[in-house]
């Protein structure tokens, strides 16, 4: 039997789902670990993280995919959960920005640490909230 | 009052012999879109509304209706 549009853009669906949780995770993770500034990290692992990062964004979006597969793939219940992830994301910046001004009183610490874990946060809650979302929408 | 959108896409879908694939696949969306309608979790456009009736063979009054006191359901 033939594989339809419909079959490979539900296929790439539940891939980029997956994926968004995994690239989500993995920001924390190596992010946390940047953290320890005993592990130094220079401008080209910053170069790697972005490009990755829109690498991924660029896939996700079904770029480099045919019009009728891309319009599936981005249809209107995508549309929705990717708008409400960024909505997730954007509040969790802002409220990681007032417990990084709060964190001020108790520790000290710079401008680069307060921007990568405010950015952290949100990227990777958008992520996640993607993934997830976008899940349990195809769970029957 | 909150007011929600219901609809019988499944049964409709049901009575035409049509798995939630085959009818994403007429009207060009994912079974994810479908099957988000058929669980009340995701409101279709209007769009959306008018291609899921005219391919289920009904208006888009008979598909959805909203739920409240005042609203008499359909059919």
């Amino acid at each position: 039997m033939p594989i339809t549009i419909a079959d490979r853009a539900e296929r790439l669906a539940k891939r980029r789902a997956t994926l968004a949780v995994v690239m989500g995770t993995l920001l924390i993770v190596t992010q946390a670990q940047r953290m320890d500034h005993s592990v130094t990290a220079g401008p080209a692992s910053w170069i790697i993280t972005g490009v990755v990062l829109v690498a991924f964004v660029l896939w996700a979006s079904g770029l480099f995919r045919n019009g009728a597969l891309r319009g599936i793939l981005n249809d209107e219940s995508s549309d929705l959960n990717r708008r409400r992830s960024m909505m997730i994301g954007f509040w969790n910046m802002h409220a990681t920005a007032v417990v990084c001004y709060a964190l001020t009183f108790l520790k000290d610490y710079g401008p680069r640490d307060a921007i990568q874990i405010i950015m952290t946060v949100g990227i990777s809650s958008a992520f996640i909230s993607f993934g997830v979302s976008e899940r349990v929408s195809a769970r029957s | 009052m909150k007011e929600r959108l219901l609809n019988r896409i499944r049964e409709k879908r049901e009575q035409h012999g049509l798995t939630q694939a085959e009818l994403a696949h007429r009207i060009g969306v994912s079974r994810k879109t479908v099957n988000t309608i058929e669980n009340l979790v995701f409101s279709p456009s209007a769009l959306l509304a008018i291609k899921l009736a005219k391919e289920l063979g009904s208006t888009v009054e008979e598909l959805f209706w909203i739920d409240d006191d005042v609203s008499p359901r359909p059919g």
